[in-house]
């Protein structure tokens, strides 16, 4: 269980200082894949550093299972470090150790014979499937397969936590679904909490449980991921999804006028946002029917977060405005959320 | 041989002195060079985990090196030699001869490399030292196992600059009578106007550079991947 509770982190430089973690608590359950979402200079990095305290927050504690680091003497905090994984955007690998010693490094002093330890790195390459690239230098790697050797070293000393620092920001949309996999694997076999900052929301769609939003140093929302993310409350979050998926696009045809935006007297056009698994065509063609208004789908887009879907639609109804209201009241009591485009 | 001392008539004679001063040079060259190389390696690590932002960050430490470095690489070495002569008195028991050279050749080399140690360590990647702090190392272990390892190349290219410098500045550690190939180009070569022991002389510093730069070329080519 990590804890942080009112976390503050400001840097001070030549007389400006940025706020770059204002009070920020969160609490994250065993176990659990939390996301951390926001854009770039939100404050991310600096509160995950926070949580392993290669940042140490002016005020706050950062406590992890009990135990809050910010009390804790130099050493000990490096004794507990080694429980926590972190891999980074950048793969951070030593280019003078081959593959097989990157690992190693990280058992230097794990206490385990030479031959323990051998067998260590060499099930760790197997769990990354990159047994082959035992003797290769980190130059000779892909950038998957880079983030595969830290993902290995980072679990070298079992950590029960593992931070993961824009891990798949320097990737292509493929080898990022790979990474995703296999910290998803790596969840699941070895019960790992996982902490994975991001600005991609298709990492968070992809494989976190619960999300944080980041903004200007604030979680600003946080939750399920499936709710935050279907019932989101602020801009910048809605901004996230627009970025996932193609519905986001709506708004600019709008303010271009394109032909396909252009209404009928009448006619009202609605995003509709649903995320439980009511069939959409049930609920449309029922209130179509029941209070007599036409509804055509001029843009739709389903979304899959983690095994959960969630759909948007950008509705145009036509009928009596009467109607459409009481339409929209019947889809907004069935969990539906709607939204006047135009 | 022959044709030899038909182009330097003047080796068959001066042959076995040259060789002490060849001896002289090597000597000079060495245990300067070693003992600098530790100071340098020293101090350049000092530099850059103390500094603002670094892993032992403590500017007052900080501030004195880096000053010191800056006053000392300003002092010319000729003049250096004679500043010192009283410290090498103290330190060596004599200024004279090799033992009287060592301590102003290891002032005048120690400051430069330092400063050439600190500007390779600032090359590697602060991205290394991040992953390692988050792997539980502490300060010292990073300093050997991340930023002294990982910028071997950069110090061997260092340490051959500074090498051959040294060769330099052992000719001019003459002046102290310490001896040395210089000394002999000077003494023979343009006092008694012999000139083809100017470049016997010229020929053996080459030859100190080359070798010096084989073995530099030989260590890169195997630390760096
Ligand atoms: N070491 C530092 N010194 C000064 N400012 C910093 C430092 N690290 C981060 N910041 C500032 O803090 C803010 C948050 O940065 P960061 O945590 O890296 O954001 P993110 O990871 O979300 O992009 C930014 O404005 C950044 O410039
Ligand atoms: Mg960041």
């Amino acid at each position: 269980m990590i804890e942080l509770k009112h976390v503050t982190k400001t840097f001070s430089s030549s007389g400006s200082s940025v706020h770059a973690v204002k009070d920020v608590s969160l609490s994250i359950a065993d176990g659990e894949v939390f996301g951390i979402i926001g854009f770039s200079g939100a404050g991310k990095s600096t509160l995950v550093r926070c949580i392993n305290l290669l940042e140490r927050p002016e005020s706050g504690e950062v406590l992890i299972d009990g135990t809050d680091l910010t009390k804790l003497p130099e050493k000990e905090l490096r004794e507990f470090r080694k429980k926590i994984g972190m891999i980074f955007q950048h793969f951070n690998l030593m280019p003078s150790r081959t593959v097989y010693n990157n690992i190693g490094f990280a058992l230097r002093h794990s206490g385990l014979s030479k031959e323990e330890k051998d067998k260590k790195i060499l099930s760790l390459l197997e769990l990354v499937d990159l047994q082959d690239k035992k003797d290769a230098y980190p130059s000779q790697l892909s950038g998957g397969q880079k983030q595969r050797v830290a993902i290995a070293r980072a679990l070298a000393n079992d950590p029960r936590i593992l931070l993961c620092d824009e891990a798949t920001s320097a990737l292509d949309p493929q080898t990022t679904k790979s990474i995703l996999k296999l910290l998803e694997s790596v969840n699941k076999k070895l019960g790992i909490t996982m902490i994975i900052i991001t600005h991609q929301m298709e990492v968070v769609k992809d494989i976190c449980d619960k999300v944080a939003v980041m903004e200007h140093g604030s979680v600003v929302e946080e939750g399920e991921t499936i709710e935050v993310f279907s019932h989101p409350r602020k801009p910048v979050t809605k901004s996230f999804i627009e970025t996932a998926g193609s519905i986001g696009k709506i708004y600019d045809l709008i303010a271009e006028d394109s032909p396909i935006t252009r209404l009928a007297p009448g006619q009202k056009m609605y995003l509709l946002t649903y995320s439980t698994d009511t069939t959409r065509e049930a609920i449309i063609s029922y209130v179509s029917r029941t209070y007599d208004v036409d509804a055509s789908v001029s843009f739709g887009n389903v979304e899959v977060l983690k095994d959960k879907p969630l759909g948007k639609l950008v509705v145009i109804f036509s009928g009596e405005e009467e109607n459409i209201e009481k339409a929209l009241k019947y889809m907004q009591d069935a969990g539906i959320e709607t939204e006047e485009l135009k | 041989m022959n044709l030899i001392y038909q182009i330097f008539p003047n080796l068959e004679k001066l042959g076995p002195e040259l060789l002490e001063c060849i001896w002289a040079t090597v000597q000079m060259v060495l245990i300067s060079g070693f003992i600098s190389f530790v100071f340098g390696i020293f101090f350049g690590s000092l530099l850059i985990v103390t500094k603002k932002g670094g892993i032992l960050e403590c500017l007052p430490v900080y501030t004195i090196i880096d000053k010191a470095i800056d006053i000392l690489r300003s002092v010319p070495f000729i003049i250096m030699l004679f500043l010192l002569i009283p410290l090498t008195r103290i330190i060596m028991g004599t200024s004279l001869g090799i033992e009287g050279a060592l301590v102003p050749l290891i002032f005048g080399t120690v400051p430069f490399f330092s400063r050439q140690v600190e500007t390779a360590i600032a090359e590697v990647d602060p991205g290394l030292v991040e992953a390692s702090e988050a792997m539980g190392l502490s300060p010292i272990e990073i300093i050997f196992s991340v930023y002294l390892r990982e910028s071997i190349p950069g110090i061997v290219r260092v340490s051959m600059i500074t090498l051959i410098s040294l060769i330099n500045l052992t000719t001019m550690a003459g002046t102290v009578g310490a001896g040395g190939v210089g000394d002999f180009a000077i003494r023979y070569g343009y006092q008694l106007h012999m000139y083809d022991m100017i470049w016997i002389s010229v020929i053996i510093t080459l030859i100190m550079v080359t070798i010096i730069q084989l073995i530099g070329n030989l260590i890169l080519r195997r630390t760096i991947h």
